[in-house]
């Protein structure tokens, strides 16, 4: 089995951009592999038709796949364990730019870019990631070549030398939090029996979150599990700090341990077999959560949950 | 609905609780107390004669100790006088010819065990589940040790795990164990995480030593309100020997936040995890 193969193309047109990838894609098919499209709606339109409309094509708008970086390895993940499972030896995937074009969609992309060399590493995937030059501003290309180890040019693949460690990127991209907006209410756990009384409280406090129900069945979840997590792995005391804004429940969970190491930690979709290894627990939370920030304070770590 | 069963609701009369903090028994006991005496049932705590320590916990959580003590419906007994030689039946039935509607015992795990040995304290628990089931009679067997998960296990816990197949309380879960399989209602985290896992682990062992050939445990999920990671990986860890060997985990009921636990982290239909 071929592992992940992750590629950069720029394309100065939509001509451009068919000229390059049809035949690519037609190779794939001819060999009994898989083709997914998740392109703007025009370009998507455009490669199902020159590809002949044909049924093995699987053709995404953007917005199905793209809300945020975990989701979207969540979903490649599945697509392709489950093409994989009905007897596809690959999947050659064309993806174009997907999340919002704002400062803070920028970075998410560039996380996504650069998770998926590692979250996505042992699958039998080919991801071709398209950037349309003339439309796209400079930081987003600027991610293409900071996060792809490939480049394909005229059909053909080579090294790009300008390609960062996904870690060292990542690292890059953290952000110091921002204070509180809102009123904070606080609790302090010193060890696992105390997670019930934590619950209860969150749940208190959320029951009437403008957030709404989902958000906070989603926030108790999520931050049972990254206080349990600084409990067993940091160093108590675990300080909870809750604020709700009109859309969000945002959560600062802060231990006095040494932190979350890894900036890769919990993008990764955990192995079922070796869940009895931890690690699931992050990921989880990511799902759960719009935004999972981490920050050094000189008293303690801090992981910033948003939620809703 | 993490505490004991409500009076009227309760499901067997042989119950345990394995707690790690002193007040998290002294709760609990309380509980158990103040429900037999509202209900005008006598009470005996496993005590020896001049031990007076358990009268503040339950004093302090308004248990009327001291008038209890005086009109005789709370009184303690030494290990010899909770398990005389004549057998369980014999005390449980003196008490009860006073035509007091019910009988309550609570008794320390851990001094039971020292007192009677092993296989004596199994074979008391096991005339007791006779007599819960037969007389209105209900026993809380306590012991102290670490149920999150990854903490070290007691050497008594198995004991104390095969005694209490109906009724087993952590902190926030109750384990009921049925042929083949286990029944859970409240919250399966990180602090009970050990428990869940040491319970399972047990019946891994015992359907194994069964006759016939059983192929699945299953854990029935469908009255627990709250599970986290640490939990869902009890639930994995207790049963990894088992599907090591070939059998099947099956998780049955998951709802609400449980299922979306299980549906994010993954793990079904691999390794012999199947979800029902």
């Amino acid at each position: 089995m071929t592992p992940y193969t992750h590629e950069a193309l720029f394309f100065p047109s939509s001509g451009a951009l068919l000229d390059a990838a049809v035949p690519w894609l037609r190779e794939g098919l001819q060999v009994g592999e898989g083709a997914v499209l998740v392109c703007t709606e025009d370009n998507n339109t455009a490669l199902a038709a020159a590809l002949g409309e044909d049924p093995r094509v699987l053709v995404l708008p953007r917005a199905a796949v793209y809300r945020k970086a975990v989701d979207a390895v969540a979903f490649y993940h599945d697509l392709v364990t489950g093409r994989v499972s009905a007897g596809q030896r690959r999947v050659r995937l064309l993806g174009e730019v997907g999340f919002d074009t704002r400062p803070q969609g920028h970075d998410e992309w560039r996380r996504f870019e650069a998770v998926c060399n590692h979250a996505l590493a042992p699958l039998p995937l080919w991801s071709v990631c398209a950037y349309d030059t003339r439309a796209l501003p400079g930081p987003l290309l600027d991610t293409a070549w900071l996060t792809h180890p490939w480049l394909r040019a005229d059909g053909v693949r080579t090294l790009n030398g300008a390609f960062i460690e996904p870690a060292r990127l990542l690292m890059g991209l953290r952000r110091p939090l921002d204070p509180p907006a809102g009123a904070v209410s606080t609790v302090s756990l010193t060890q696992p029996g105390e997670l019930p009384e934590l619950r209860r409280w969150l749940r208190a406090k959320l029951d009437a979150a403008p957030a709404g129900a989902q958000a906070a069945d989603d926030a108790v979840l999520a931050v049972d599990e990254v206080a349990a997590n600084g409990l067993r792995h940091g160093r108590p005391p675990v300080e909870v700090a809750l604020w709700l804004t009109p859309t969000h429940v945002v959560c600062d969970i802060t231990d006095h341990g040494t932190g979350i190491a890894d900036p890769l930690a919990g993008y990764a979709p955990p192995d079922p077999l070796q869940l009895l290894e931890g690690g699931a627990g992050l990921w989880m939370t990511r799902r759960l959560c719009v935004d999972v920030a981490t920050a050094w304070t000189p008293t303690g770590f801090t992981v910033r949950l948003t939620v809703g | 609905m993490n505490g004991l069963a409500q009076p009227g609701q309760e499901r067997q009369g042989h119950v345990a609780l394995v707690y790690c903090t002193p007040a998290t028994r002294d709760e609990r006991l309380a509980e158990f107390v103040g429900t037999g005496l509202q209900r005008g049932e006598r009470v005996v705590l496993m005590a020896d004669a001049d031990d007076h320590t358990w009268q503040v916990p339950l004093a302090l959580r308004g248990v009327d100790t001291s008038g209890a003590a005086r009109d005789g419906s709370l009184t303690t007994l030494d290990p010899p006088g909770f398990y005389p030689a004549q057998g369980q039946a014999a005390l449980v039935d003196r008490m009860l010819e006073t035509g007091c509607p019910g009988l309550r015992l609570a008794a320390h795990a851990e001094a039971a065990l020292g007192y009677l040995g092993e296989a004596g304290y199994r074979r008391v628990e096991q005339e007791m589940e006779h007599l819960c089931a037969t007389r209105p009679v209900t026993l809380l067997c306590q012991l102290q040790a670490g149920t999150a998960l990854g903490d070290e296990p007691v050497p008594f816990l198995p004991a104390v795990i095969d005694a209490h197949r109906h009724a087993l309380h952590g902190p926030c879960v109750t384990i009921f164990r049925f042929p083949h399989g286990v029944h859970l209602t409240g919250a399966l985290d990180l602090d009970c995480g050990g428990l869940v896992e040491a319970v399972l682990r047990r019946a891994g062992q015992d359907a194994a030593a069964d006759g016939v050939r059983t192929e699945t445990i299953e854990v029935d999920l469908a009255e627990l309100d709250f599970m986290d990671v640490a939990g869902f990986r009890a639930l994995l860890r207790g049963t990894a020997q088992w599907r090591g060997r070939g059998g099947t985990l099956v998780l049955t009921g998951a709802h609400g936040l449980v299922g979306r636990v299980i549906e994010i982290v993954g793990g079904e239909g691999r390794g012999g995890v199947v979800l029902r």
